[in-house]
C-alpha cells in the first residue's frame, strides 16, 4: 500500500492503518529495534510502540516520509529502553555497547563549556553528511543509525570487516573535526 | 545520559533524505553501474581473425588442436587483456582488475573444413574436427574479478565462485579494538580467539553464492525461460515472470524466497548462444548479498560476451 494511503488511514482514525503500517514496515521497524536492543522480546514492544506512536502522533503530523518518520520513532524507542534496560543492569547489548564507544570518538572535545542545543547539533551533523560521498554516508547511516553491525555491513558490501572498520574510522575522525570546528559541544 | 548516547539520539535529525537513500538499496545500485565501455563486434571479429591467422601458422591436425587448446587460456589473455574497471558496489566507488576467462574453441570458430583432412597441406596427421551435432555448443568470454572470485570449469559448466573469506586475527582485532581496551593480555586473546571462531563460522554458514554458465541445445532463448520458469516454481516462492534483459541481450527471470537476510535469491538469464541454443546464466546468492555479490555477478555478466 502506498505510504499515502496508509497515512489518510490514520488521518481518517481507521484501525486497518496499523495493520497496513506493520505489513509495510514492521520488518524494518523490528530489525531497527533488534540491532539496538539484541532482545526479540523488547523488540518487539518497541515495533508495537511504534504503532501506538504514529497512532497518536498521525494526525496532526503528515509525515513527509513514513519510511523515515516510523524509523526515527522506533530508533528513539530502542535507545531509551536500552537505557532504561542499562540502568536497571537487565540486559547488555554488545553491537550497542560497540557502537556508543564508536560514537564516543566523534564527541568534540571541550571543558566546561554549556553544550549546544540539539538543533545545532542535528544541523552540524545533517551538514557533515551531506559534505560526504554518498557511498560514505549510506555506510555512516547504516550503522550509526540503523545499528547494522560491523558483519551485516562487510556481507552488505562484500568488503572485508576491517576495511569497513577504516572506513568508517576515518569518517567518525572526519565528523569529530567538523565538529569542533563549527564550535560544537556535546 | 552519556555523551555518546545524546549524539546517538541526535542523529535522529538525519534528514529524510539521506535516511531513504541509505535505505534505498535499489536506488544505491541504480547509480553504481559499470563505467567502462564494450566493443563487443569488434573483440570479436578480432577474436576470429587472429584465430585464423594462427591457426595457418601453425602445424596442421590433431597437432595444431592440442597445441590451440593447451594455449587457449594464453590466447584469451592475449586477445582479451585485463582491464580495470570502476564499479561501485553498494555505492562505493572501487577499481577492479577484471581478467578474461571462457571458452574459445578455434575449430568452431573457424568456416568449415578448415581443420579437416582436405584442407592439412601433408594430410598424414589424423583430424580433429568439430563433432557433427546439430547444435553444437557455442564459445564465449567473460571478464573476471580475480581478486574475489574464482573460476571452475567442468564438461558442461563454468562456474564463478567468490573467494572464501580467511577471517584473520588482524581482522579481529580491527573489529573488536574497543572491546579489547582495559583487558589483559590473556582476556584480549580469548576474546579474539573467540571472535575468530565465531566469525569463520558465520562466514562458513553464509549460503553460497556463485554465477554458473551454460548451455541447452537446440532452444530459443524464450523458450528454455518459459520452461525454467515453472522449474523454478517448485524451488522459490517468488518467481518473476520472463521479461526481456538489455545487456546482455536476451530474457530474464528473477526468483527469492523472501526478504530475510539469507533467503535465497537466483537470476537466470537467457542469451541465444548463436547455434541454436541457449546459454543458461544462473546467478546464486541471498538477499544481504545482493549489493554485494550479487551486483559483482552483475557487473561481470555485463562483460559476457557469445563468440559465434
Amino acid at each position: 500500500m502506498e505510504d499515502e494511503k496508509i497515512i489518510s488511514l490514520f488521518f481518517s482514525r481507521c484501525e486497518q492503518a496499523i495493520s497496513a503500517l506493520s505489513d509495510k514496515y514492521g520488518r524494518l521497524c523490528y530489525s531497527i529495534a533488534f540491532r539496538i536492543l539484541s532482545s526479540k522480546q523488547d523488540a518487539e514492544e518497541c515495533e508495537n510502540d511504534t504503532y501506538l506512536r504514529v497512532w497518536n502522533s498521525v494526525p496532526p503530523t503528515y509525515p513527509q516520509s513514513l519510511c523515515a518518520y516510523v524509523s526515527r520513532i522506533v530508533r528513539n524507542l530502542a535507545i531509551t529502553r536500552l537505557h532504561y534496560n542499562n540502568r536497571k543492569k537487565r540486559s547488555r547489548s554488545n553491537n550497542m555497547d560497540i557502537l556508543f564507544s564508536e560514537l564516543s570518538e566523534c564527541i568534540p572535545s571541550a571543558i566546561d563549556v554549556e553544550a549546544s542545543a540539539d538543533d545545532t547539533i542535528q544541523n552540524a551533523i545533517n551538514s557533515f553528511l551531506e559534505q560526504q560521498e554518498p557511498q560514505i554516508r549510506v555506510l555512516f547511516i547504516r550503522r550509526y543509525f540503523f545499528g547494522e553491525d560491523i558483519v551485516s555491513l562487510s556481507a552488505r558490501f562484500s568488503l572485508k570487516e576491517s576495511n569497513i572498520s577504516t572506513k568508517l574510522n576515518r569518517t567518525r575522525a572526519r565528523l569529530k573535526d567538523y565538529l569542533e570546528k563549527e564550535g560544537i559541544v556535546l | 545520559m552519556k555523551k555518546e548516547e545524546r549524539l546517538a539520539l541526535l542523529l535522529d535529525g538525519i534528514s529524510d533524505e539521506m535516511l531513504l537513500q541509505a535505505l534505498d538499496t535499489d536506488n544505491t545500485v541504480a547509480f553504481s553501474r559499470l563505467k567502462h565501455t564494450r566493443h563487443k563486434g569488434l573483440w570479436t571479429a578480432l577474436a576470429a581473425c587472429l584465430i585464423l591467422v594462427l591457426l595457418a601458422l601453425t602445424p596442421p591436425g590433431q597437432v595444431v588442436a592440442a597445441q590451440i587448446r593447451n594455449g587457449i587460456e594464453t590466447l584469451i589473455q592475449t586477445l582479451f587483456p585485463p582491464k580495470e574497471v570502476v564499479i561501485t558496489p553498494e555505492g562505493m566507488e572501487e577499481t577492479v582488475t577484471y581478467t578474461a576467462h571462457g571458452q574459445l574453441t578455434p575449430n568452431e570458430l573457424l568456416p568449415d573444413g578448415v581443420l579437416s583432412a582436405e584442407t592439412v597441406p601433408d594430410g598424414t596427421v589424423p583430424v580433429e574436427t568439430a563433432p557433427d551435432e546439430a547444435c553444437p555448443p557455442a564459445d564465449f568470454i567473460i571478464y573476471v574479478d580475480e581478486d574475489l572470485y574464482t573460476v571452475t570449469e567442468t564438461e558442461e559448466t563454468f562456474i564463478i565462485s567468490p573467494i572464501p573469506i580467511s577471517y584473520t586475527r588482524e581482522d579481529a582485532i580491527d573489529s573488536i579494538s574497543a572491546l579489547l581496551e582495559g583487558l589483559s593480555e590473556e582476556e584480549a586473546n580469548l576474546l579474539i580467539e573467540e571472535h575468530m571462531a565465531e566469525m569463520t563460522a558465520f562466514y562458513e554458514s553464509l549460503p553460497k553464492c556463485s554465477m554458473e554458465i551454460r548451455q541447452i541445445s537446440d532452444i530459443t532463448p524464450l523458450q528454455a525461460a518459459t520452461d525454467m520458469r515453472s522449474d523454478l516454481q517448485d524451488w522459490y516462492i517468488n518467481v518473476s515472470e520472463v521479461t526481456e534483459n538489455e545487456n546482455p541481450q536476451g530474457f530474464y527471470i528473477r526468483a527469492d524466497n523472501g526478504t530475510d537476510a539469507l533467503s535465497e535469491v537466483a537470476e537466470v538469464f537467457f542469451i541465444d548462444n548463436e547455434k541454436g541454443g541457449t546459454f543458461l546464466i544462473t546467478l546464486h546468492y541471498f538477499a544481504e548479498a545482493a549489493e554485494g555479490h550479487g551486483f559483482r555477478f552483475l557487473s561481470m555478466l555485463e562483460t559476457f560476451e557469445p563468440v559465434p
